[in-house]
């Protein structure tokens, strides 16, 4: 499935986004901080946990109202994950 | 008076009279300063009848009381008046230098009044003001404006001053200061160019009296930490701009893309904000006292876009990309600076081509008829579109009235995607239904910047909202409006509400003024403002029935991506809210209302 990865969590990754496999968004987590080390883990995680200022989407939707970190991902799923940002 | 410099000046331009006034205290406390002083002293004189554009209406430039103090972002003044584009009170923010220069010069407001007889610009110099013959510079950018004025006095000086659409009365001109930040938003430039007032500029020596300095001292560090604390304002907004929000509200479904008639832009990647700080970005920019930073200073060093200049922000990217089907980000910028020489609002500007777009994509407007390719997606047609219209030449002087006059022309007002004649910023409400409740509501039309619920509904900031329901969405809606009011009349900017809360801002507000706020009564000072405004519109003749939104919005459901099948439920949201507000049901605010209010 698609990863993306927007804002400042592209000083990390140096890329827009990843291909990887996964059968859940946990799984998605663990291969990113695998792949990207300690930063992406300072920026995902908070004491082992999900940061509260990190968003996730599947497909457009805010994982909030899916299931959260328990929802079931499709392989043509897109997720989105970005820091707390705004605008305006 | 501490915060308050106690003074307003007053210009009358019909007789070149200069008069300096005494600040009432205790309307001061009530209504802060800035938006909130400016409608009141506006309310208090002005006709709501006045034609906007007639020697009657009046312009007013408001600071408020953290104006020039060293409270966080407290760079801002408010420029009040009747909107040549709304018919609506127009209160329109700018940051930058001039807004305190003016508190140092000892005032709180200046009030212009009547019409020069011929071009002229103003030179406050502390207590010595002069009106002085614009001839030379009528016909000249903000820039070339700026510069002049400065190099024949001194750099020392700020400036605000209109471009060639504020003297040609393109109804959605705005007033530039420090050359590149702008009061955009409603026609103010135009209104400034109807009184034959080209520019004013300030030079103050005097000091900002704060009345608690240890108190002050203290609430001001604990404000900081938190601005540094926060990933928003210490991270995203220096690093990325607004614009910022390209990828993410595009990613929601919800970024307004050919006129509002689809919600994803597939091109986003390509004038998102990273692109913007990849590509063309040189460097950061914040206005007085600003730890954020959040301005960009761009350059497009060669081509047909060539340019170098303050922006693009988010609104802008979004009105001349996505909203026109363009990916051209270097177009974007051009056009973005384009604006900021002639002084137009971007907004306006961007989402009338895309009307026009489509008016032409339905063939409604033809070739001939504008004498211009106005395809979706051409960005050449778009960047010369600007160019015409704030000369209104050719086809620009159509554009040069706004989408609304331009659609109902043609007896087709539904292309129109606005409130109130004003039109909608970047974000589509089928897909964030609590900007819809906004949008419709809006003191001064279609706007963002008076109650941004994409900041809980998109953003989760202070806290997450589904935002494809409605429930508590009024409720939400007026307590961001209300202290929205407060932030806006207390001459601090808006961004800092993204790490600061209501009780930060309460404590700067009251170490400085030392005034005795509570709590309570700051934010009743919010709701006061709120609906002084909205009674200034009924007798404007502006009705609760105008708390519309357009039919596309109501009637169509989104076609595609998240918020497929979505239309906003607005009949919903307005009865709870004029409930909680306590108006009739029809939403006219009440005699007891305004009893209670002291308005
Ligand atoms: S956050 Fe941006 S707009 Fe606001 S005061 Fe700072 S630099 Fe200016």
């Amino acid at each position: 499935m698609k990863v993306r990865l927007l804002a400042t969590l592209r000083n990390i990754t140096d890329c827009k986004g990843v291909e990887l496999e996964a059968e859940n968004l946990q799984q998605v987590i663990d291969i990113l901080i695998d792949n990207y080390g300690k930063d992406m883990e300072d920026e995902l995680l908070e004491d082992g946990e999900l940061d509260e200022t990190i968003t996730i989407l599947i497909n457009g939707r805010n994982i909030l109202y899916l299931d959260g970190l328990e929802t079931e991902l499709n392989s043509d799923d897109k997720v989105t994950i970005f820091p707390q940002v705004a605008g305006g | 008076m501490s915060g308050w410099m106690g003074q307003i000046l007053r210009i009358d331009l019909d007789n070149e009279q200069v008069t300096v006034e005494r600040l009432d205290r205790q309307l001061a406390k009530d209504y802060i300063g800035a938006r909130g002083l400016g409608t009141k002293l506006f309310y208090d004189e002005v006709d709501p009848k006045v034609e906007p554009l007639a020697p009657e209406n009046k312009l007013i430039f408001a600071t408020g009381p953290l104006t020039g103090t060293a409270a966080v972002s407290g760079s801002r003044y408010n420029v009040v008046t009747k909107s040549p584009l709304t018919g609506t009170i127009a209160a329109s923010n700018s940051g930058g230098y001039f807004p305190s220069e003016l508190k140092y010069a000892g005032y709180d407001a200046i009030v212009f009044e009547g019409k020069a007889e011929k071009p002229v610009y103003i030179v406050i110099d502390d207590d010595q003001v002069e009106i002085k013959s614009a001839d030379n510079l009528w016909g000249k950018t903000t820039l070339e404006t700026d510069n002049y004025l400065r190099s024949e006095y001194s750099d020392k000086f700020k400036t605000a001053t209109i471009g060639p659409a504020g003297e040609n009365l393109v109804k959605f001109a705005c007033i530039m200061n420090d050359r590149e930040r702008a009061a955009g938003r409603s026609g103010v430039g135009a209104v400034m160019g109807s009184k034959n007032l080209k520019a004013v500029m300030v030079r103050g020596t005097q000091g900002v009296q704060v009345a608690n300095k240890d108190k002050f001292k203290q609430v001001l560090k604990k404000s900081l930490d938190k601005i540094k604390e926060s990933g928003v304002t210490n991270e995203g907004l220096p690093a990325l701009g607004t614009a910022v929000l390209v990828n993410i509200v595009n990613e929601h479904g919800n970024l307004p893309t050919r006129n509002f008639q689809e919600g994803i832009f597939k091109e986003a990647e390509q004038i998102s904000g990273e692109s913007l700080a990849d590509e063309l970005l040189v460097k950061n920019k914040a206005c007085a006292g600003c730890p954020i930073g959040c301005g960009r200073v761009s350059l497009v060093p060669d081509g047909e876009y060539e340019g170098f200049g303050e922006g693009p922000e988010y609104e802008t990217i979004w009105a001349f990309g996505a909203d026109c089907d363009i990916d051209n980000l270097k177009a974007i910028t051009k056009a973005n600076f384009i604006c900021n020489e002639l002084g137009l609002d971007t907004i306006t500007m961007g989402t009338t081509i895309a009307c026009a777009m489509e008016m032409y994509e339905d063939g409604v407007l033809t070739d001939e008829e504008i004498g211009l390719n106005l395809e979706f997606g051409n960005a050449q047609a778009m960047v010369e579109a600007v160019g015409l219209t704030g000369k209104r030449e050719g086809i620009g002087d159509l554009l040069a009235e706004g989408s609304y006059r331009l659609a109902e022309r043609y007896g087709k007002p539904e292309y129109s995607m606005s409130t109130k004649k004003q039109e909608y910023p970047a974000y589509d409400p089928r897909g964030s239904q609590g900007m819809g409740l906004e949008y419709a509501t809006s003191n001064r039309g279609g706007c963002h910047v008076r109650g941004y619920m994409t900041s809980p509904e998109i953003l989760g900031v202070p806290e997450s909202l589904d935002p494809f329901t409605v429930e508590g969405k009024a409720e939400w809606t007026k307590i961001f409006q209300d202290l929205t009011g407060v932030v806006d009349a207390s001459g601090i900017c808006l961004f800092t509400t993204f790490a600061l809360d209501a009780e930060d801002i309460y404590k700067l507000l009251e170490s400085v003024t030392g005034a005795g706020y509570t709590e309570e009564e700051m934010m009743q000072a919010g709701e006061r403002i709120w609906n002084l405004e909205r009674v200034f519109n009924a007798k404007a003749g502006i009705e609760p029935d105008e708390d519309k939104l357009a039919k596309r919005l109501v009637e169509k459901p989104m076609p595609e991506g998240p918020a497929e099948g979505k239309v906003v439920d607005l009949e919903t949201m307005l009865d709870e809210y004029y409930e909680l507000r306590g108006w009739s049901s029809n939403g006219e605010v009440t005699e007891e209302k305004i009893a209670e209010l002291g308005i």
